[in-house]
């Protein structure tokens, strides 16, 4: 699961909610702040920044 | 028909969210078009919390798009209200380990201030943002008088909602674009593509230890 996956994820939520499908953006939205939140602790946690 | 039942208007009547998240929702578009700008021709360096910010103004402008696309909703402003918040605490734990007086600030510079900068005040501009929407939310007309209004004058075409269309599409379109962007410069240092192997070695080692 990589760092692009939010992305992935809240393209999903974009595609599904402009196709209409409500409840399955619900779904898809909050998967997509849990990965994200799930990534923020995991760089919460080392190094932080710009890399070189 | 009595209406008093299901609306009663307060006075004056503002005018509708619809067309103010349709502002919002292009604000974030420029937001992001900007980025891509700064990316691609600027060649700005990825990093790991640029991409969560970049997720949280995407998530932000998720909740702008349901208002458009299913009408406004306080459930949806709550959506925009929960992305700024992820936006706005990345942004302040990037300040805090880069912008502190004897740290490095790296990245370019926009009106004076690094893009962490920028992301934390895009965060609290879009909280202060949302929160006078939801004022005016409240003289937002509900569907039920719409479909009553829609019963009494059955002849009545309904105009295309161009704008609204057109502003979801390019929201749409970045969104994709971000992605695209994001999977052709992803490298294991901005991505941290072996985290899952250091999770694993992680794992491995607390259990050798017990």
């Amino acid at each position: 699961m990589f760092l692009y996956t939010p992305f992935l994820l809240a393209f999903l939520t974009v595609l599904v909610i402009a196709l209409g499908w409500r409840s399955f953006s619900n779904k898809l939205w909050l998967t997509s702040v849990a990965v994200t939140l799930w990534w923020f602790s995991q760089h919460a946690q080392g190094k932080l920044g710009f890399l070189p | 028909m009595d209406r008093s039942i299901v609306f009663t208007p307060r006075d004056p009547v503002l005018p509708g969210g619809v067309f103010l998240n349709c502002l919002c929702l292009l604000a974030i578009c420029a937001c992001l078009g900007l980025l891509l700008y700064f990316q691609w021709a600027l060649q700005e360096p990825l990093c790991p919390l640029c991409l969560l910010q970049r997720t949280g103004i995407i998530l932000t402008g998720i909740g702008f798009m349901r208002n458009l696309r299913f009408g406004v909703k306080s459930a949806h402003y709550g959506v925009a209200v929960i992305g700024a918040l992820l936006t706005g605490v990345s942004a302040l734990r990037q300040l805090s380990m880069e912008a502190l007086p004897g740290q490095q600030a790296h990245g370019t510079l926009l009106l004076g201030m690094h893009f962490y900068t920028l992301a934390a005040l895009f965060s609290l501009v879009a909280l202060i943002v949302i929160a006078c929407l939801l004022g005016v939310k409240s003289a937002e007309y509900p569907a039920t008088l719409i479909l009553m209004q829609m019963a009494e004058k059955p002849d009545d075409l309904r105009r295309i909602p161009w704008a609204r269309i057109a502003t979801c599409l390019t929201f749409v379109l970045l969104v994709g674009a971000h992605l695209a962007s994001t999977l052709a410069d992803c490298d294991p240092l901005s991505c941290d593509e072996n985290l899952i192997d250091r999770l694993q070695l992680l794992t491995t080692d607390i259990k050798a230890a017990r």
